[in-house]
């Protein structure tokens, strides 16, 4: 599919999805740490040796990790930021201040607090790993993966809370927006099934599921389909047909 | 079934991904746990530990983040979606002000009836 782009789209492609592009090669590499860290330490045979690439493997492979998914998300949580802000302009309640409202909120993970967990969770983790590698005894050295695992909890926290707020504010605007649309499908749910699908809903006689009439379910040879008469009582919606309703819903 | 499995799968691949390699993870860190408890040493403990356990760790944590990421896709996707409707509705009535309400029976229908 690339080889067919013009070269000036693939660049702007890449530009357009650099955070999930940052996010998936930081995922990468944190795998990548954790089996060189593997092979190191099957590698030695003592345990004071182990336990130190035991935790610069965590520690450093973790910690992309988590950085990775925190990008990810926050690319998402972006596009639909972007999403909401344009609707909210056109729905015409964005004028004026109000319309960059969500594009000041700025990316989720260039917050100081998120920052300052970050450098904390870094510290943390390079202590543990001072502390597992120069460890004069095992006892000693154990305190390293300590350290190293509280700097990923602090990190792992730093970014979960700012995202979850981000989510949360997003979500707040969504149902501001969607509001009138929310309490109209409320009144109109059965005419408005009825007008997407003209002809109706159909079984399969004694079967528990309603279908479309385009349905899989339907298409056997021996199948006799019925059609649902008005006013029945609803049947469970097919897996296959509604599939797309389920993934809205 | 296995043509619906299919249909499903694609429908939702993100999601299906994601309990793929939660799944996995979870495996892993359970024949890990196995395997460490069988060791007789600490040095083939921690080799054990390292493989599967961390391992399988981060198979699970990447399967939550792109479950996630699933769910925020759908979202986005009911918002382009209501957006496209709002243009369709605007290229039918031109002269109409898009501040004007749209009728939202009618978002709703193209939408699929998704507004929810």
């Amino acid at each position: 599919m690339l080889r067919s782009m013009p070269r000036a789209s693939v660049g702007r492609l890449v530009f357009a999805e650099l955070d999930r592009l940052t996010a998936w090669t930081l995922i990468g590499t944190g795998f990548v740490c954790i089996g060189i860290a593997r092979a190191q330490l099957a590698a030695v045979r003592f345990t004071i040796d182990q336990i130190a690439y035991f935790t610069s493997g965590l520690g450093a492979g973790f910690f992309l990790l988590i950085l990775g998914l925190a990008l990810l998300i926050s690319a998402d949580l972006q596009d639909e930021k972007f999403k909401v802000d344009r609707l909210r302009e056109r729905v015409g309640s964005g004028k004026g201040s109000a319309t960059s409202a969500a594009l000041r909120l700025g990316h989720p993970l260039r917050n100081p607090a998120v920052l300052i967990g970050l450098t904390g969770a870094v510290a943390l983790v390079t202590l543990g790993w001072w502390r597992a590698s120069s460890g004069a005894s095992v006892d000693d050295a154990l305190a390293g993966p300590l350290f190293a695992t509280a700097g990923l909890l602090l990190s792992a926290g730093a970014v979960g809370v700012a995202l979850r707020r981000e989510r949360r504010q997003l979500g707040q605007w969504r149902r501001v927006l969607l509001e009138p649309f929310e309490e109209d499908d409320r009144a109109t749910t059965a005419g408005a099934i009825a007008k997407d699908h003209p002809d109706g809903e159909w079984t399969l006689p004694g079967a528990r599921r309603s279908h479309r009439r385009a349905c899989q379910a339907l298409a056997f040879p021996d199948a006799q389909p019925v059609p649902l008469p008005p006013g029945a009582e609803p049947l469970e919606p097919c897996l296959l047909c509604h599939t797309e309703d389920m993934t809205d819903e | 079934m296995i043509r619906g499995l299919v249909t499903i799968v694609r429908a939702q691949w993100e999601h299906a991904l994601g309990c793929l390699l939660a799944a996995s993870g979870l495996v892993l860190m359970l024949i890990g746990m196995r395997q460490v408890a069988d060791a007789k040493s600490l040095v083939d403990q921690l080799s054990f530990l390292m493989s599967t356990g961390v391992f399988g760790l981060g198979l699970v944590a990447v399967g939550v983040g792109v479950f996630l990421s699933g769910d925020l896709h759908d979202e986005w996707r009911r918002l382009d979606r209501i957006e496209a409707a709002m243009g369709a509705q605007a290229v039918q009535t031109p002269a109409d002000p898009l501040i004007a309400q749209p009728p939202p029976s009618e978002c709703h229908s193209l939408t699929g009836g998704q507004v929810r």
